[in-house]
């Protein structure tokens, strides 16, 4: 840059004119030897400068506004020095960075349209290129907010959606992990957040494929059926935390969500049971819904005889779990044994179902050693605190014919662990990761003494959010999903 | 179909030469395409993709190949598979695994690498250090966007 070196004390109109006589250079010589200026001390180079400004401020001879010149010149060279420095750095960084991340936008953009939120605005802050990728709509395609529960409010989940636009596909919203003494008034998100999206008949719902809300309080089921009811390619849907009634819920997803093909409800409370009158609703929405291949229903006291009209509601159902459910027994097998003959039914889960019956489970054995349940893959009736002997006690040895099942049907896994462990994965929380979180969720809570779980926290749930990573790793078992092999399962085949 | 015929021969940017399965070569859909179109014999060139990622690139095919022929077969294993495959992979690797899978068109594997870079990077001293990716803000401009989203920043 050629900065102007005229004697300071001149008038500023006149260093215009001296300036082109100024040879450029010249003018590089000044500037590299400022830059060879030796920088021993903070001080080297501010005294001669302090020396000069003063002398050339005095000879001004008490003329404020020759005098306010100056300095005001002396200000703009800096910041012109300051500015062409800054330009030179980002070029440099900007060089660097190309040659260090050398995938094209359209590429860069798919990975950023892979992160959680809050790594996307991270990423944002990087450099940017990263900023012109992170703010493309394809980077909002799949909006996660589970890692910022504390900070995404209502107006920070209405700006990126406004982001996505027509790209949205997928949203996460709410904490993965119920804290451990939840208080059901806690808000982490109001309600009308998802309105956006009803916006113009809902043109921007009806692009949504899934859906994932985990423990949002309060839970207002008729926003939630209203928003719900735009979202008609909805082929995932994963509700943490339903507070009953929910039956309604059912209705909408048959008449609006007919593409529903994974469906997982876990509920926090629900008073009574539901047998085939209570749950009509919910075989409806099952019978009526021709893509369905995956249900999961957790925490749900589903009688036995609803279990297996579930079952044999749906012709393509191929993954069933239920996990937690107080009421089941296992009685629905014996029946299901002979009624899904020729049903796609791959597995079953029913892990830390209380009451589940180990004579059940050892007649769904037998029944599989018959050559019954044909299509089936996975089974699993782990149990953090054992199986109902016929006893009535709790057994944590319940005497399976495991290596009978492991020759005549070898292409079944069948997992019976009684200490379900701890995960050692650090990364992310996986479906099945989260789904065995969701499973273990309650579990804790009900049994105040079984610790090997949530770390003990406190009742506020400030402290707990922050806890929440490290939790929900801590809670996870590797093994789960339709067709896990079971490596680390006491009885696993 | 004689036994010549099933094989097919992939042949790097460094000219390596690969001899694998025609179901396996068969999952990039640029290749299934060459095929289609006859447009190539037995032997395919592949110039953008280097010897060595392309060794990794044909282990990930046939490690596919297999399990997808095979229909029933765990997914959860294969899902085991690929995140031991990816876990190792250093920067450059993993990019030049994204560039390749894209080329290649292999939709599963450039899903499994773009997802592998996004696992590996969460924050932004992340971004820094493992994408080895330089600041240019100036600290006015940093502070801005900082600004505008301000609530991933609040740890």
């Amino acid at each position: 840059m050629g900065s102007p070196t005229t004697n300071p004390t001149q008038n500023p109109s006149l260093c215009v004119s001296t300036f082109t006589a100024f040879s450029q250079s010249h003018a590089d010589l000044i500037i590299s030897s400022l830059l060879s200026f030796p920088d021993s001390s903070p001080t080297s180079i501010g005294c001669p400068l302090d020396r000069v400004l003063e002398k050339a401020l005095a000879s001004a001879s008490g003329d404020v506004s020759v005098q306010d010149c100056l300095l005001d010149r002396a200000l703009h060279i800096q910041s012109l020095l300051l500015d062409s420095t800054k330009r030179c750095f980002r070029k440099r960084a900007s060089l660097h960075n190309s040659g260090s991340w050398f995938l094209p936008p359209e590429l860069t953009i798919k990975v950023f349209s892979m992160l959680d939120t809050k790594s996307l605005m991270q990423a944002a802050a990087c450099c940017k290129m990263f900023n012109n990728c992170a703010m493309d709509r394809l980077s909002y395609a799949h909006i996660d907010l589970t890692t910022a529960t504390k900070q995404a409010d209502h107006s920070v989940v209405c700006t990126m959606i406004h982001r996505a636009g027509k790209e949205l596909r997928s949203l996460k919203l709410g904490p993965v992990a119920r804290p451990a003494g939840s208080d059901p008034t806690l808000t982490f998100v109001t309600w009308p957040f998802l309105s956006p999206l009803c916006y113009n008949h809902g043109f921007l719902g009806s692009r949504l494929r899934s859906l994932r809300l985990y423990n949002i309080r309060p839970m207002n089921l008729s926003s939630l059926r209203d928003v719900l009811s735009v979202f008609s390619n909805l082929t995932d849907l994963r509700i943490v935390g339903l507070i009953s009634p929910f039956m309604h819920l059912f209705k909408t997803l048959s008449e609006k969500c007919r593409l529903i093909e994974n469906l997982c409800l876990e509920t926090y409370q629900f008073p009574g049971i539901i047998d085939t009158k209570m749950g009509s609703p919910l075989v409806e929405f099952v019978t009526n819904s021709p893509n369905l291949i995956s249900l999961t229903l957790i925490y749900f006291p589903l009688t036995d005889e609803m279990a297996r009209t579930l079952v044999e509601s749906s012709r393509k159902l191929k993954y069933l779990n239920l996990s937690r459910s107080s009421t089941i027994n296992g009685r629905f097998l014996r029946d299901l044994g002979n009624s899904c003959k020729d049903s796609p039914f791959k597995t079953l889960v029913l892990r830390n179902c209380p009451n589940l019956l180990e004579k059940e489970v050892l007649k769904l054995c037998n029944s599989l050693l018959k050559g019954n349940f044909k299509s089936i893959r996975h089974i699993d009736v782990s149990n953090n605190c054992g199986l109902v002997s016929e006893f009535g006690d709790r057994t944590s040895k319940p005497k399976f014919p495991l290596e009978k099942l492991k020759e005549e049907r070898a292409d079944v896994t069948f997992v019976a662990d009684f200490s379900l462990t701890r995960s050692e994965k650090r990364y992310g929380i996986y479906d099945e990761e989260e789904l065995r979180l969701i499973e273990n969720g309650l579990a804790e809570n009900e049994e105040e003494d079984d610790s090997r779980f949530f770390s003990t926290t406190d009742d506020s749930s400030e402290d707990d959010d922050l806890d929440l990573d490290e939790d929900e790793d801590d809670n996870t078992t590797d093994d789960t999903s339709e067709d896990d092999s079971d490596e680390d399962m006491g009885f696993a085949m | 179909m004689s036994k010549s015929e099933k094989k097919i021969v992939l042949k790097s940017l460094d000219n390596e030469a690969f001899e694998v399965e025609k179901a396996v070569a068969l999952q990039s859909q640029t290749i299934w395409v060459m095929c289609e179109d006859k447009c190539v014999g037995n032997e395919i060139p592949l110039e953008n993709v280097t010897g060595q990622i392309l060794a990794k690139v044909i282990d990930y095919c046939k490690k596919h190949a297999v399990v997808d022929g095979d229909g029933d077969e765990s997914s959860e294993e294969l899902k085991n598979w690929d995140t031991e495959f990816t876990k190792n992979m250093d920067q450059s690797t993993l990019f030049n695994m994204i560039l390749a899978a894209n080329y290649l068109n292999i939709k599963s594997l450039l899903n499994l690498t773009c997802q592998a870079v996004a696992d590996k990077t969460k924050t932004i001293d992340e971004f820094h250090t493992f994408l080895n990716i330089e600041n240019n803000f100036t600290p006015e401009e940093e502070a801005q966007i900082c600004q505008e989203n301000l609530w991933a920043f609040d740890d």
